[in-house]
């Protein structure tokens, strides 16, 4: 009884379980999940013990990293605000931007992953990054390279003497 | 993070069960899924080598199996849904992106970038086609002009299209794409400049947006001295781009000629002009504002606590109107500019940028063209040489001295505190230089 009047001691974290299609579940502090704007909306209404969201369209591989990129986001947010709040100098922005750009160097078939399932979840900044590196990989290549990158195949029929 | 295993391979959850799995290689791979309780999903996974995306429209559901909730899919009407990551699954393909993100991925390029993915592909080269792409590459673009372009004839100041005139005002003028070379030619004025009672004139050209409307403006305005009686004139006229004719312009003030070159700016959905001091009744009127929309004008008054010299500029700085001083000082810029808006009112910050002269051996002009990313100013640098007559020359009119004037580019880093001249192999002696967003608007 002593404890509860404890303010030392925490409430136990809410979770919130995710099922992949595969298959996997992954249990999440719920801050982590309402990331992801889809899990968000509604999220209110939902009885406490029903809180398992089976994501369709996400394979646990995906999943496993989204997961580790919204646990970064959630914990660098509240030391960022920390050390605004004790207005102690922090490069906790500039840290979390080369995580990020780091955790977005991934190969092709990766980054597609990531990309699909940040617009599945609607997880804007995670969508962003993952265009935006899209992007960086399409900037100054030529044709014949994004086709080859992106195992396009190639159907435009250029002939400049073609009459229209 | 707990990563557990649930069951066997093909059981999903309880209530769920995969029925049937195929992984193809590239044919149709077809995924029942058949849920018991109160919803039956049956769904139709297929994935394609490159599919093209057509315009394909979303819908969300959610389907509640069960008790639990399987998250918002969003579904491609009439197709069927893929799912994401998963070794089986290795097809990366950048058609295979709804259209949405590919327009957004394509957006963020410039349209060199964009010009190589048109012959990458058919569907590419359709979506960066679409009106609704090239709006949305142009939303992105525009707040950082990227190309500086440089004429020897007469130009109007840039906006996202080009616009020029072969001849100072004389000849119809010309909007121009240079990036697609596509042009259109504007119709004929009625108005021309006739008679030998013109002593001098001076026009300047400017085209706006109108994004209320979606159409483009295109404003002419000639300052004309005529010989006595008549003297001095000012005439404007507006052409809707589009439209046939050009519809006479009241202008209710002189506006500046600034070495015969007449500076519209346009900004916030209107055209901006610096008032001529000597042209107007009340001296608090800076600048003269006609509204695309309704083309009515209006000016700009500054307090009467800020002093202002005679000679001024307009131009865009860091999004707002400016006003810089035309000075002979090489070492101190005084700034002007305008915060806030037509609507909601605005504060004149008044600033100076000091400039350490290190061309002192060069007699140059400076004039402040703008300002560039990283808050790097843009100057048009007028130099002056001394020539030394040739003999033939020198035989007539030996009491002068001849001066050669060369125009440069000048950079000028905020942040370094730095001045160059910009080396452009085979630039103009002479030159007006203009800000230009490269786009893929069609004019």
């Amino acid at each position: 009884m002593k404890d509860s009047f404890n303010p030392s001691i925490e409430p136990p974290k809410k979770t919130v379980t995710l099922v992949s299609s595969d298959g996997y579940d992954f249990e999440v502090e719920e801050e982590v999940a309402l990331e992801s704007q889809v899990i968000k909306d509604g999220f209110e209404d939902k009885a406490v013990d029903d809180r398992e969201y089976l994501l369709f369209n996400v394979h646990s591989d995906t999943l496993e990293l989204i997961i580790k990129y919204c646990e970064k986001h959630v914990s660098s947010r509240k030391s960022i605000s920390a050390a605004a709040a004790s207005s102690s100098s922090s490069n906790g922005e500039e840290a979390l931007k080369e995580w990020d750009e780091h955790f977005i160097s991934v190969d092709t078939n990766t980054l597609y992953d990531i990309l699909m399932a940040a617009d599945y979840l609607n997880i804007k900044s995670l969508l962003d990054l993952a265009i935006q590196k899209v992007a960086d990989t399409i900037h100054g290549r030529s044709p014949e390279q994004i086709r080859k990158k992106f195992n396009i195949e190639n159907d435009s029929i250029i002939d400049p003497w073609a009459s229209e | 993070m707990e990563r557990k295993r649930k069951g066997q391979d093909v059981t999903w959850f309880d209530g769920v069960t995969w029925t049937d799995i195929f992984v193809g290689d590239g044919n149709n791979t077809e995924v029942n899924v058949t849920s018991c309780n109160t919803t039956e999903v049956t769904r139709t996974s297929s994935v394609e080598v490159c599919t093209c995306n057509k315009s394909i429209s979303y819908e969300t559901t959610n389907i509640v199996c069960g008790s639990k909730t399987v998250l918002g899919a969003k579904l491609r009407k009439g197709e069927t849904e893929k799912i994401v990551g998963g070794n089986e699954f290795k097809v990366v393909l950048l058609l295979d992106f709804p259209t949405e993100i590919i327009s957004d991925i394509l957006s963020r390029l410039p349209v060199e970038d964009i010009g190589r993915c048109r012959t990458v592909c058919k569907s590419l080269d359709e979506l960066s086609k679409e009106i609704g792409f090239i709006d949305l590459h142009l939303s992105k673009a525009t707040t950082h002009p990227t190309d500086i372009v440089l004429q020897q004839t007469f130009s109007g100041p840039v906006n996202n299209l080009f616009l020029l005139s072969t001849a100072n005002g004389g000849d119809d003028p010309v909007i121009y794409n240079p990036i697609l070379r596509e042009c259109l030619m504007l119709p004929k004025s009625d108005f021309t400049i006739q008679g030998m009672s013109v002593l001098m004139y001076a026009s300047d050209l400017g085209i706006g947006y109108d994004s209320a409307n979606k159409i483009y403006k295109v404003v002419r305005v000639y300052n004309i001295l005529y010989d006595e009686p008549i003297g001095f004139c000012i005439k404007g006229e507006i052409i809707t781009v589009g439209e046939s004719s050009w519809r006479a312009l009241d202008f209710p003030h002189k506006v500046t000629i600034c070495n015969s070159k007449l500076r519209s700016v346009f900004s916030n959905g209107a055209f901006h002009w610096a008032l001529d001091k000597k042209g107007h009744g009340s001296h608090l009127d800076q600048i003269l504002v006609l509204d695309i929309v309704s083309e009515k004008f209006q000016t700009i008054k500054f307090p009467p606590s800020v002093k202002l010299p005679e000679f001024l500029d307009l131009l865009k700085f860091r999004e707002s109107l400016a006003l810089v001083e035309i000075s002979s000082s090489q070492e101190v810029l005084w700034i002007w500019q305008i915060v806030g808006s037509r609507n909601t009112g605005g504060r004149v910050c008044q600033f100076t940028i000091s400039l350490p002269c290190t061309f002192q051996h060069f007699r140059r002009r400076f004039r402040l063209l703008g300002v560039l990313s990283h808050d790097d100013l843009l100057f048009e640098a007028l130099e002056i040489k001394d020539v030394v007559p040739s003999q033939e020359y020198h035989n007539h009119y030996s009491l002068y001295r001849s001066h050669e004037y060369h125009n440069h580019l000048a950079l000028y880093s905020l942040d370094k505190k730095e001045r160059f001249i910009l080396e452009i192999n085979g630039i103009p002696r002479s030159f007006c230089a203009s800000f230009f967003v490269p786009s893929l608007v069609s004019p």
